[in-house]
């Protein structure tokens, strides 16, 4: 699997989503470097079962920063079939690496017409300049 | 200045841990909706308003106490890791008070002499940061600490916060307290050792492993606000997609609790004591001082007006017989 942020998919809260063409369905979903920068120094962060099913735009888990909790909100719906439960007990390596290595949550979709919805690589970077 | 809004600021009667905390969940998911909760409003010239009335995506500014001593704790932490923190083994009356979980993050608070706000702010306020602010503070007191530079989403949330404290600040040092930011940070932060001052603790960072970190008030982060050793002022936020939830405790009195923690009053006056703020018994004149400090605070970053009304209790109720109580597990 190699993951690069130009072939991302992005909400504006700044989860990203890979779906491979490998055609099982499943995506990989995490959070951008952008917004492991702008969190900076995360301290906790809890993230879902497998199992659960989760709805485009719900809450999958949470990150505090000091002092700031911020929700993390799933680009898709479906049911997730992987937890990296590791990369909670090293959050620090988030700032390394937000992608290959810092995904959070593996989805099988429900519906993959959702992804049409997600911001392009260059729409993303736009927003952020646009907010920045 | 940002665009114009209403900043609408709730006065609240001492209410249980899970009602306050209730309704500032409440108060949060109407902000995320940009909408205000329906009821009356008055100005500060007395004229009434509906919610029909008001502008939409109102900052709500809350004011309150507690029924009884009770313990928040941040969202991260655990009951079982405040029976097992330094803080509560050496003060073993603080496990017997009733406590509530917050939405938002930071430490365990004693919710005893003090006061308590909640400010929700709806996505659609543009907050306005300044680029880079130096602290300069006339007369009685002196504030140092440069807040630096903020910019993009986080300089929306982080401005707020800081502006909220500069202004709380601010009016401390007139009132003769040498109020300051604190130099210090003793939060646990993954990939870096747990600090206190200068010197490096070994140890993990999870939640409630910082020693006597546990309760909020024994730690310290840049932002925070202390009076000389004694932190009196912390904050904190959850930040959702839709809006903003700040909450922040002005510690006035050492609670029987844990004396060592000491409040505002506790605090030497570097310039006199004005009679007006020389004793707990009348906490309303602490209430008026914060409400207008939140206020100043607020128009550094957004233009606003100011509508103030009492929550009543019915407002909320009924809302809250379609789901329960913010619960404390």
């Amino acid at each position: 699997m190699t993951i690069r942020p130009e072939a991302l998919k992005y909400c504006p809260s700044h989860e990203w989503i890979y779906v491979p063409e490998d055609g099982s369905g499943v995506a990989t979903v995490g959070i951008s470097s952008f917004a492991v920068a702008e969190l900076n120094d995360l301290v906790y962060m809890a993230l879902p079962k497998v199992g659960q099913s989760v709805h485009a735009g719900q809450e999958f888990g949470e990150v505090e920063s000091v002092k700031a909790v911020s929700p993390m909100y799933s680009p898709v719906s479906g049911e997730i079939v992987e937890v990296h439960d590791e990369v909670v007990d090293r959050l620090e390596s988030l700032g390394e690496d937000a992608y290959e290595g810092g995904w959070l949550i593996k989805i099988k979709l429900n519906n993959p017409k959702e992804l049409d919805a997600l911001l392009t690589y260059e729409a993303y970077k736009k927003s952020l300049e646009q907010h920045g | 200045m940002g665009g114009s809004s209403v900043a609408v600021f709730l006065f609240d009667p001492p209410r249980t841990g899970e009602e306050n905390m209730s309704v500032d969940a409440w108060l949060l998911e109407h902000a995320m909706r940009q909408r205000l909760p329906q009821g009356h409003y008055a100005d500060d010239v007395g004229r009434i308003y509906s919610v029909g009335d008001l502008p939409d995506a109102p900052i709500v500014v809350r004011i309150y106490r507690w029924q009884t001593p009770t313990l928040s704790l941040g969202h991260f932490q655990s009951i079982e890791q405040l029976s097992e923190a330094k803080d509560t083994q050496s003060h073993p009356s603080l496990l017997s008070l009733p406590w509530v979980k917050r939405q938002t993050g930071g430490g365990a608070i004693l919710h005893d002499r003090e006061w308590t706000y909640s400010i929700t702010v709806p996505q659609a306020v543009k907050i306005t940061v300044p680029q880079a602010v130096k602290i300069t503070v006339p007369q009685a007191g002196e504030l140092r600490g440069n807040l630096g530079q903020v910019g993009g989403e986080k300089g929306a949330s982080q401005g707020l916060y800081q502006a909220v404290h500069r202004s709380i600040a601010r009016g401390l040092c007139e009132l003769g307290f040498q109020a300051e930011f604190s130099q210090e940070c003793t939060c646990p932060v993954q990939g870096k050792k747990d600090r206190v001052g200068s010197q490096e603790l070994e140890g993990s960072s999870k939640a409630g492993s910082s020693g006597e970190g546990f309760l909020c008030f024994n730690r310290r982060s840049p932002l925070d606000l202390v009076v000389g050793e004694s932190k009196i002022l912390g904050s904190a936020q959850r930040r959702g997609s839709g809006g903003i939830l700040q909450h922040g405790s002005l510690l006035i009195r050492a609670s029987d609790h844990y004396p060592a923690i000491r409040g505002v009053e506790d605090c030497e006056w570097k310039v006199g004591s004005p009679d007006r703020f020389a004793q707990w018994k009348a906490p309303e004149v602490w209430e008026d001082w914060l409400c207008d400090r939140l206020y100043q605070g607020i128009l550094d970053i957004v233009s606003v007006s100011r509508v103030k009304s009492r929550l009543k209790l019915d407002a909320w109720a009924d809302t809250m017989k379609e789901r329960p109580l913010v619960r404390s597990v």
